[in-house]
C-alpha cells in the first residue's frame, strides 16, 4: 500500500492543515507542530486501517492520540490548546461523506444517502468521542489550584 | 477590588471569547483574575453571547457587572496573547492602565491581509481535492482558484456583516455551479473531489471542536449552542451544494 499516491495523500495532508491553521492565524514554529499532527496522525490512521478494518474505529483511536498530541504540545509551548486543535483533527474531518451524503440526496437516490450520511455521523461521533477522551484526562491531570 | 477593576476583569472575559477561547478558560480566568485582585467570593456565567460577574470585596460589598459579547472570530494568536496576559495579571495584579495598553496590543496583532487569506483557502481547497483522491493537474488548480474565489466571497460578505448561515450558503451555491460548468466544460470528468475540497475550506471544523470542547467540560449551554450552530452551517452548506442540482436536475 505505501506507494507514490500515499504518500501525495499524507503531504496534502499536512499542506491541508497547514493552510487551516494559517487562516486561524497559528504562527510560526506553532503551524509546523499543527501541520505534524496532522500528518502524523494521518499516517497512524493508514497504518490502523492496514490492521484494523473498520474505519470508523481507526478514526476513534486517531482522534484520540491527535488530541493528546495537541493537549501536550500545548502544555510544552504554553498555549491553549485550542492552538492545535483546531487544525491537526481536520484530515479526520467527514467533507468526503458528507459530499456523497448530499449528493445521494440530490438524485434522490435513499438508500445512498442513509447510508452516507449514518457514515459522515459515525465518523464525527468518532471524532467527537476522541476530543473527549482525550479533553477529559488532560483537565483532570491539571495541578490542582491551591486552596487558601 | 472596586467596579473600575471588574471593568478590567470583563473587558478582558469578553476579549478572550471574541478571539474564540473556550467558556470554561474564560470562566475559570476570571475567577483568577478576580482573586489576584482581593475579591473575597467571586460568581461568573459566561456564554458565548454575554458574560456576567459578581464578585464580593473584602469590604464585604458586591458588585456586578454584565457585558455582551460581539462577533466571534477565531483567531489563535490574539488568544494566545490574551492568555499570556491573564497569566501575567494573574500572577502580579498590575494597575488597570498597564493591561488595558496590553489588551490594545492585542487589537494591533497582524491578521493574514486579504490576499493572503485567499491563498490560503486556495491551499486548504487544492490540498484537499488532492488528499481525498484527485490527481488531475487541471482540477488541483481549479480547485485552487476556486479556493480563492470562495474565500473572496466570504470576505466580502462578512465585511457587510451578512449572517452566517447565509455566507456558507451563498458560498457554496457559487461554488456548486461553477463547478457544474467546469465539469460540463470536460475540464475534468467528476465533481466529487473538488467539490470536497470547497467543502473542507468552509466547514465549521473550528466551530464543532470548540463546541464538544465546551459541551463536555461542563458549559452546556455553550456547548449546545456551538453545536447548534455548527449543525446549521453545515445545513446551510448542504443546501447551496444541492442548488444546481435541484433547478438544473441531475446530481450536484
Amino acid at each position: 500500500m505505501w506507494n507514490i499516491d500515499t504518500l501525495i495523500e499524507i503531504l496534502a495532508a499536512f499542506a491541508g492543515t497547514i493552510g487551516y491553521g494559517a487562516l486561524f492565524n497559528v504562527r510560526g514554529k506553532k503551524l509546523f507542530f499543527a501541520g505534524l499532527g496532522g500528518m502524523f496522525g494521518w499516517i497512524i490512521y493508514l497504518l490502523l486501517n492496514t490492521v484494523v478494518a473498520n474505519e470508523i474505529i481507526c478514526c476513534l483511536i486517531v482522534a484520540v492520540i491527535t488530541s493528546a498530541y495537541s493537549e501536550i504540545l500545548a502544555r510544552i509551548l504554553k498555549t491553549p490548546a485550542s492552538t492545535f486543535y483546531i487544525a491537526t483533527l481536520m484530515p479526520l474531518i467527514p467533507g468526503s461523506a458528507l459530499y456523497y451524503s448530499i449528493n445521494a440526496a440530490v438524485i434522490g437516490n435513499m438508500p445512498g444517502f442513509i447510508h452516507h450520511i449514518s457514515r459522515t455521523v459515525q465518523f464525527a461521533a468518532a471524532l467527537s468521542a476522541g476530543i473527549i477522551v482525550a479533553n477529559t484526562v488532560a483537565r483532570n491531570i491539571k495541578p490542582k489550584k491551591i486552596k487558601k | 477590588m472596586d467596579s473600575k477593576k471588574l471593568k478590567l476583569i470583563l473587558e478582558i472575559a469578553v476579549k478572550l471569547t471574541e478571539v474564540g477561547g473556550e467558556i470554561s478558560r474564560v470562566e475559570e480566568s476570571v475567577e483568577r483574575i478576580a482573586e489576584a485582585y482581593g475579591s473575597v467570593r467571586t460568581d461568573i456565567y459566561a456564554t458565548t453571547s454575554n458574560v456576567m460577574v459578581s464578585v464580593e470585596t473584602a469590604e464585604g460589598e458586591i458588585i456586578t457587572q454584565t457585558r455582551c459579547i460581539g462577533r466571534i472570530n477565531n483567531n489563535i494568536e490574539k488568544l494566545d496573547k490574551v492568555n499570556a496576559i491573564i497569566r501575567w495579571v494573574t500572577e502580579v495584579a498590575p494597575v488597570e492602565q498597564e493591561v488595558y495598553a496590553k489588551l490594545e496590543e492585542v487589537d494591533k496583532v497582524k491578521t493574514p491581509s486579504g490576499v493572503l487569506e485567499l491563498v490560503y483557502f486556495g491551499v486548504i481547497a487544492s490540498a484537499f481535492c488532492i488528499f481525498f483522491g484527485s490527481r488531475n493537474i487541471i482540477e488541483i488548480i481549479s480547485s485552487f482558484i476556486l479556493g480563492g474565489v470562495v474565500g473572496a466571497i466570504s470576505q466580502g460578505l462578512e465585511y457587510i456583516n451578512a449572517n452566517k448561515l447565509l455566507i456558507r450558503f451563498l458560498c457554496c451555491g457559487v461554488a456548486a455551479f461553477v463547478i457544474r460548468f467546469l465539469v460540463l466544460a470536460k475540464l475534468f470528468p467528476a465533481p466529487d473531489y473538488i467539490t470536497i475540497g470547497i467543502i473542507m475550506t468552509l466547514i465549521p471544523g473550528a466551530g464543532i471542536t470548540n463546541a464538544l470542547r465546551d459541551l463536555f467540560s461542563g458549559d452546556v449551554v455553550t456547548g449546545v449552542l456551538r453545536t447548534i450552530e455548527a449543525v446549521l452551517i453545515a445545513a446551510a452548506m448542504a443546501i447551496g451544494f444541492a442548488l444546481p442540482g435541484i433547478i438544473m436536475g441531475g446530481a450536484i
